[in-house]
């Protein structure tokens, strides 16, 4: 029996709403909204915007019933394999879904249109672009007075790029406390002096910071004041494009960035790894891949080579920036990179928990690869295999996992400053705790080196 | 700056409008704010607009002079 249900997180604007039915995704749009859904198609702003790769693909649809009776029309949206989030994005993904969203918004104006939210949960990545997923975001300019959404873009993508750019990139975590974007006056006082130098910072995060604390209270109705025209919008989108366009982050190495030039692999023992992997992913033949640990890609490649579409997580962000920038540069369409902490992996937030899913209720994956990173939540987390076999038992049917031994120098090198109280980091206890809730279909060591690769399946049945 | 204060105070004052359309509250600080900078930036929209405009004349006055000799 097929059930529709809206989906949880899509309560804000009164002009339509998502719903699942029949494990599809559907977006209801209300009359108050046809208006502007008219403009849009007839302006040849929905058009365009589907060409330049900028809006996700939608149909109209007829056969599916709307779920209230305000309902004008129900669309049905592309498919995204993978719903990410800020937080979960690197500074060029965070930084070109905020050139998007201008774009957007200029493209409207040049057809007396506007995007009235600015919201950076509207964008996602879809074949390796950014892409607005809100097709309700378009309205008529000529019903604002101002844009509306330029507080939201200020705290969406200019207050943490800002951020990310001038003082550290792992700020990119505010996007988890605060739900609605970082506050800007939180944002202006951590900002370097030098940030008030810069004319687009100083105009649309200081001056906007200080107007927003003057104004809060003091109940000023804006109702009768001027109303500003497209060209001046215009003028103020562009700078703001001009302002985000010159913010730039330029990584230095991490422990991560220069992870294949400082590991302990020959050349032989680096293809005979890939070999093996490459006959266990044609073994699983999975279709969603999500490769825990996968620094700047280079395994995960793999993965799309056999045809899946990959996330490729990783917890240090210059290893996803250099991940995305190479995507972008080659227009890989298969893969995602993204910054995960597998010790403290995204929760559900919003409202009850729910607005935007957890990790694990945007699984399960069909194969999870989990490569030179057990010894590394084992021995520098201390988690014990048994929670490390149930959880990726959450997350994926098939698991392709490395087991790196102790005599290993990687897993010396963590040991070096500690005393090894990790008597159970042994295969045999490796595999005794994974045989818990996995089967192990498959076992082969890596040429001249220790360690062991193994493919194994999930005991459970894990659905979505 | 003291053009664009003179315009935003005269704007806030005398230039009425309907009522907004939207679920987003833009907030009164982003609202005037934004009325602000829309003086200040189409202000040097307009500078660098008559800035370029003589620069070409000179440019192109170069240009001919250039050529009649």
């Amino acid at each position: 029996m097929s059930e529709t249900k809206r989906v949880f997180g899509s309560f804000r604007d009164p002009s339509g709403f998502i719903f699942q039915t029949n494990g599809r995704i559907y977006r209801q749009v209300n009359r108050c909204y046809a208006r502007a859904y008219e403009q849009a198609e007839s302006s040849g702003l929905f058009e365009e915007a589907i060409k330049k790769h900028w809006l996700l693909p939608f149909k109209e649809v007829q056969q599916v019933r709307p779920l209230s009776p305000e309902a004008y029309k129900v669309i049905i949206p592309t498919l995204i394999p993978f719903v990410s989030f800020p937080y979960e994005w690197s500074f060029s993904q965070i930084k070109d879904a905020a050139l998007l969203t201008l774009d957007l918004h200029l493209a409207g104006l040049q057809r007396g249109m506007l995007l009235k939210d600015a919201s950076i949960y509207n964008i996602q990545f879809w074949q390796g672009q950014p892409v607005l997923i809100d097709h309700l975001s378009f309205d008529l300019a000529d019903r604002f007075n101002v844009w509306p959404a330029y507080g939201q873009f200020c705290r969406h993508f200019l207050a943490p790029l800002a951020l990310m750019a001038l003082v550290d990139a792992r700020l990119s975590q505010l996007y988890r406390v605060y739900l609605d974007g970082v506050p800007l006056d939180l944002a202006a006082s951590l900002l370097p002096f030098k940030s008030k130098l810069n004319l687009g910072l100083l105009m649309h995060l200081h001056m906007h910071a200080k107007n927003q604390i003057k104004f809060a209270h003091q109940g000023e109705r804006t109702h009768n004041l001027k109303k500003l025209s497209v060209q001046e919008m215009t003028a103020i989108a562009k700078s703001l494009r001009k302002t985000v366009q010159r913010l730039l982050w330029h990584p230095s190495g991490t422990e991560w960035g220069n992870y294949y030039s400082d590991t302990n692999y020959s050349d032989s023992a680096m293809a005979s790894k890939r070999a093996i992997i490459c006959d266990m992913l044609r073994d699983a033949a999975p279709k969603h891949v999500w490769d825990l640990g996968g620094n700047i890609g280079a395994m995960s490649r793999l993965g799309v080579e056999q045809g899946a579409q990959v996330v490729s997580f990783d917890i240090d962000p210059v290893a996803v920036e250099k991940n995305y920038l190479h995507c972008r540069k080659e227009k890989e369409t298969l893969l995602l990179p993204l910054v995960m902490d597998f010790t403290n992996p995204s929760p559900g937030l919003g409202f009850a928990s729910k607005e935007r899913e957890s990790l694990t209720d945007r699984g399960p994956a069909d194969l999870l690869m989990a490569l030179a990173i057990i010894h590394h939540l084992a021995i520098s987390d201390n988690l014990p295999f048994n929670y490390l076999a149930r959880y990726f038992a959450n997350l994926g049917q098939w698991l392709l996992i490395e087991f790196i031994p102790k005599h290993d120098s990687q897993v010396r090198r963590l040991l070096a400053s500690r005393k090894d109280i990790f008597k159970d980091y042994t295969q045999d206890h490796f595999e005794e705790h994974f045989s818990r809730y996995f089967k192990i279909v498959r076992q082969q060591a890596i040429h001249d080196c220790e360690r062991v690769l193994y493919l194994m399946k999930n005991q459970l049945e894990v659905t979505r | 700056m003291v053009m664009s204060i003179v315009i935003t105070v005269f704007v806030v004052l005398f230039v009425p409008i309907k009522e907004a359309y939207a679920y987003l509250d833009p907030g009164t600080g982003s609202f005037l704010l934004q009325i602000t900078l829309a003086s200040i930036l189409t202000l040097f929209v307009g500078i660098r607009s008559f800035w370029s405009n003589i620069k070409e004349f000179f440019i192109n006055k170069f240009k001919k002079e250039n050529k009649d000799e």
